[in-house]
């Protein structure tokens, strides 16, 4: 039970393709993350799911249930769907109690009372506030109304989980707590989730593939490790991981990496994406964290080595972040050293440098 | 802006679910209920003979009729005359108080501010009998300073006069906009002028009263199509002397005697409505535009209270002296009426004490039932209005209805039905439509009519109210497995209670105050207390008009308390 077939989805607001022709298939227990910066469609794609928003054209299917259908302008409305929601505001309900909270979806389906507050008790279990089933909304932090929402989900054992950025309103502390506590439930529950959110570090830790999205489309499907190792283009290297960007133009290739021109007799090697061609000018993307020091050792065997003038420098702590120039590119790097001087060499190797068509 | 609410429509094969048919009952009810009036009167301004003539055939003679006829003419300029002064009068009166109570120290502030308010809670047309028994020209006032000063002082049956009284009446509509207005300014404005050298008076009459302008023009709109549409102060202070309004031109030609010109009183009404209409449009463009003047930051300032020096009490005793003869004289003098046989200044009051006008009014059976039967309209009707304007609020505001846009129009429009044209329209609305017959002579064409008239007043109760409410609420009651209705029921107007139980004390109190609608509708058996009032004001008997008034002042003060006492408990998380 639970496997999401989404199928050329689109869904326009006048001129605007909110979502433009978005195909994901998520699997039975699959935890997947729509990320993406604000505005590029993952929530609407996610309401589109719950059946809180028409989309304009496409499929949506969960086990051969039809859920939308464009070219049969079929729209199951959202109380048939069997979705579990966790809003952004979590959307508790003020007037009614932890308790009442629950019991109203298992009302509606008609469930026994003494069945109800076993499944009650259960739920808000699972999220450790088995204590608090007097409370109203306004009587708990947001870290416990953030665990009531999702108990309110689980309670009526949906057939699929969605998420809309629920980590967002918590504070920094409390949102890795919750990203793990939220990964273990998932695991321990195998439901089918799709989780809606801007901040990498929840997507690469909790999902098990990742869906980057753009300006409604969806540019790079996959797991946490190729989508961070391999991005589709320089929009995917920035959004995860904030590359830096170096510009140059391709020279020869010997099968593995491509040669780069940055300037006059300085060059590197890196990893080319298709696309790549001799002669025309390409986009490098180095992450800061695979930018190293040339220490006393020397240079590894293969490695890029470049000369690099400090323009300033930030002190964040227990790292320094450097802002280099190198051939009037900026880039930024970390190292624990407090560095002396003006001009700094560093290295990196071939296989963390991407480089795409400019 | 507002999210497009969450659609409701059924999937696959059911042609209709509960959601819909919920919403289009209701939005097929309120047109139904906000056309009754209407299209009597537009048919029966093209008709030739009484809309219960079979005979009758279309015909366009009656506007001719109407614009040739030098009475009409004349009660048009008469109205705009008086709606213009009135507007004006209330306007002053209006930002003096909302300026000197809302941001001055002067003495009793607190005490002023209740007071300003109470005309609002009271019938104008208690309001203009108030004044007709101590200021009109056989008044206690009047002949009291008449004996000192040897000549008549005043004539309150002028235009002047006129608009001194509907211009005290519609005065605190103004403070009301204005007094929210001075409150929410922007402190620093004020500051900035007091900086380069302006002392508190030239603060407020260069700083504070012009940045009030939208709430000026606002009200000022609002006063003038609310004077345009008013029948009590003409009816009781102009048809003594002749003059004739919009509205007593209807009331008189209505009720003149056996035969009542029916393609005129149409034909008028029908001007009537298209003139306001007119006037709401532009009122709801220049609202639009009243963004641009906005003056108040996110950010909640408490506004500085000005120093009047030695002024204060000047102005305390002025306003003092404002109200006393504007409220309390007229409000008293009701009282005084109202356990007196005779009132004049020759003989002291004591000695002319008596229980007969409540007597009389309590031995019939007919003026008994109009104190009952404002009641249950007022108790009863309000619950109906509030129950049924709730649930056009949350089609309009919380729902996928396709014409929820247009219900917003329909539900709106009665703003521009002034109450003796909703009653001629409901009346003639009897006549036309069979389905509507049985209610003649019941409350319920009341009922009908008031909560026609007040849809407006309800709705704008009530949808800020659910505009705060987030759309996550219903979104999140529809993906755990409820369906419209059901959130809308267990949901949303359970979060609307607070507003719910506003909008029923509004409606309460203006359908106890509701009388011109009445004044067609009401037959033996379903009369209430302005009705009757009006009845016993036609007859001279001025001793039970003064106690009806103070029979409905006391109900009202009653309820009043009361809601205040259930606001107070209200226990909300």
């Amino acid at each position: 039970m639970g496997k999401l077939i989404i199928d050329n989805l689109c869904k326009h607001f006048g001129d605007v393709k909110a979502v433009d022709n978005v195909s994901i298939t998520v699997e039975d227990g699959e935890f997947l993350t729509l990320l993406g910066p604000s505005g590029c469609g993952k929530s609407t794609t996610l309401f589109a799911v719950a059946g809180l928003d028409r989309p304009t054209s496409g499929r949506i299917l969960v086990d051969d249930v039809v859920f939308y259908d464009g070219g049969q302008q079929a729209m199951m409305p959202p109380e048939k769907r069997n979705c579990g929601l966790v809003f952004q505001s979590y959307a508790l309900w003020p007037h009614m109690t932890v308790r009442d909270n629950l019991a109203f979806p298992l009302e509606i389906r008609k469930i026994g009372k003494s069945e109800q507050q076993k499944r009650i008790t259960d739920a808000l279990g699972l999220v450790e506030m088995e204590n608090y089933q007097g409370r109203y909304p306004h009587e708990l932090s947001g870290g416990q109304q953030q665990r009531v929402a999702l108990a309110r989900t689980l309670v009526y054992e949906p057939r699929l989980m969605l998420l809309d950025e629920p980590l967002s309103n918590l504070d920094a502390k409390l949102r890795i707590r919750a990203r793990r506590w939220l990964k273990e439930l998932q695991g321990r529950l195998g439901l089918t989730t799709i989780y809606v959110t801007h901040d990498q570090i929840e997507a690469l830790t909790l999902s098990d593939r990742i869906a980057v999205m753009e300006g409604g489309k969806l540019v790079q499907l996959g797991t946490p490790e190729e989508i961070y190792s391999r991005p589709v283009s320089p929009f995917v290297a920035d959004f995860i991981g904030a590359s830096n960007f170096i510009d140059g133009f391709a020279g020869d290739d010997d099968g593995d990496t491509v040669n780069i021109t940055l300037a006059e007799d300085v060059s590197i090697r890196a990893k080319a994406r298709p696309g790549v061609k001799k002669g025309e000018a390409v986009r490098v993307a180095v992450r800061p964290e695979n930018i190293r020091l040339v220490n006393g050792s020397g240079v590894p065997g293969g490695s890029n080595a470049l000369t690099a003038s400090i323009r300033d420098r930030d002190y964040l702590g227990a790292r320094f972040q450097y802002i280099l120039d190198v051939c009037g590119t900026e880039l930024r790097m970390e190292a624990e050293q407090n560095l002396e001087g003006s001009q700094v060499d560093i290295s990196f190797t071939p296989e963390d440098c991407i480089a795409f068509p400019a | 802006m507002q999210n497009a609410a969450v659609s409701d429509e059924q999937p696959f094969g059911a042609a209709f679910s509960r959601a819909r048919l919920i919403q289009y009952s209701v939005a097929v009810v309120a047109l139904v209920l906000v056309a009754a009036p209407l299209v009597p009167i537009m048919y029966q301004a093209v008709l030739d003979k009484p809309i219960y003539d079979g005979q009758a055939i279309l015909t366009l003679d009656n506007f001719s009729r109407l614009f040739s006829n030098p009475k009409f003419y004349e009660a048009f300029k008469n109205s705009v005359v008086l709606s213009a002064v009135t507007t004006v009068i209330a306007g002053i009166i209006g930002v003096s108080t909302a300026v000197f109570i809302g941001r001055t120290n002067i003495p009793g502030k607190k005490f002023f501010g209740e007071v300003v308010l109470w005309p609002m809670y009271v019938s104008h047309l208690v309001l203009a009998f108030g004044w007709f028994m101590m200021y009109g020209p056989s008044g206690y006032v009047t002949l009291l300073v008449e004996g000192w000063i040897g000549g008549k002082p005043w004539d309150l049956y002028t235009m002047a006069g006129m608009a001194v009284v509907a211009g005290a009446a519609q005065a605190p509509l103004v403070h009301l906009f204005c007094a929210s207005s001075v409150a929410r300014a922007d402190a620093s404005l004020e500051d900035a002028a007091r900086t380069v050298g302006a002392g508190p008076f030239t603060v407020l009459r260069r700083v504070t009263v012009p940045l009030l302008r939208p709430a000026i023009t606002y009200s000022a709109m609002l006063n003038f199509i609310g004077c345009l549409e008013m029948l009590s102060v003409p009816l009781i202070l102009g048809t003594p002397v002749g003059k004739d309004f919009f509205t007593t031109f209807l009331y008189t030609q209505g009720y003149s005697g056996s035969n009542p010109d029916y393609g005129l009183i149409g034909a008028a009404a029908c001007f009537l409505l298209v003139m306001i209409s007119i006037l709401i449009y532009l009122q709801t463009k220049l609202l639009k535009k009243a963004g641009r003047f906005v003056t108040v930051k996110g950010k909640a300032t408490r506004p500085k209270i000005f120093d009047l020096g030695r002024y204060r009490w000047a102005v305390s005793i002025t306003l003092a002296i404002y109200f006393g003869l504007t409220l309390f004289v007229t409000v008293g003098g009701l009282g005084l009426r109202a356990f007196t046989t005779f009132l004049t200044p020759l003989l002291a009051p004591w000695e002319l004490l008596t229980f007969d006008n409540f007597a009389l009014i309590f031995e019939y059976d007919a003026y008994q039932r109009s104190i009952t039967n404002s009641l249950l309209v007022a108790g009863i009707g309000a619950a109906v209005a509030v129950a049924f304007v709730s649930l056009i609020t949350v089609i309009i505001h919380r729902s996928g209805f396709r014409f929820r846009r247009a219900l917003e129009y329909v539900a709106l429009y009665p703003r521009a039905v002034p109450g003796i044209v909703a009653g001629i329209g409901f009346f003639w609305g009897m006549l036309l439509f069979p389905f509507m017959g049985p209610l003649h002579g019941t409350i319920w064409i009341l009922i009908l009519a008031f909560t026609m008239r007040t849809i407006p007043t309800a709705f704008g109760a009530i949808s800020p109210a659910l505009m705060q409410l987030s759309q996550d609420l219903d979104q999140s009651s529809r993906t755990v497995g409820a369906d419209w209705w059901t959130t809308q029921r267990k949901i949303i107007l359970p979060l609307l209670r607070p507003a719910l139980f506003g909008a029923y004390v509004l409606l309460f109190l203006s359908f106890l105050k509701e009388y011109a609608s009445a004044a067609f509708l009401f037959a033996p058996g379903s009369e209430i207390i302005g009705t009757t009032m009006l009845q016993f004001w036609v007859n001279g008997d001025s001793g039970p008009v003064a106690a009806l008034a103070v029979i409905q002042i006391i109900l009202t003060i009653t309820f009043v308390v009361f809601a205040r006492k259930l606001l107070g408990v209200k226990a909300y998380g």
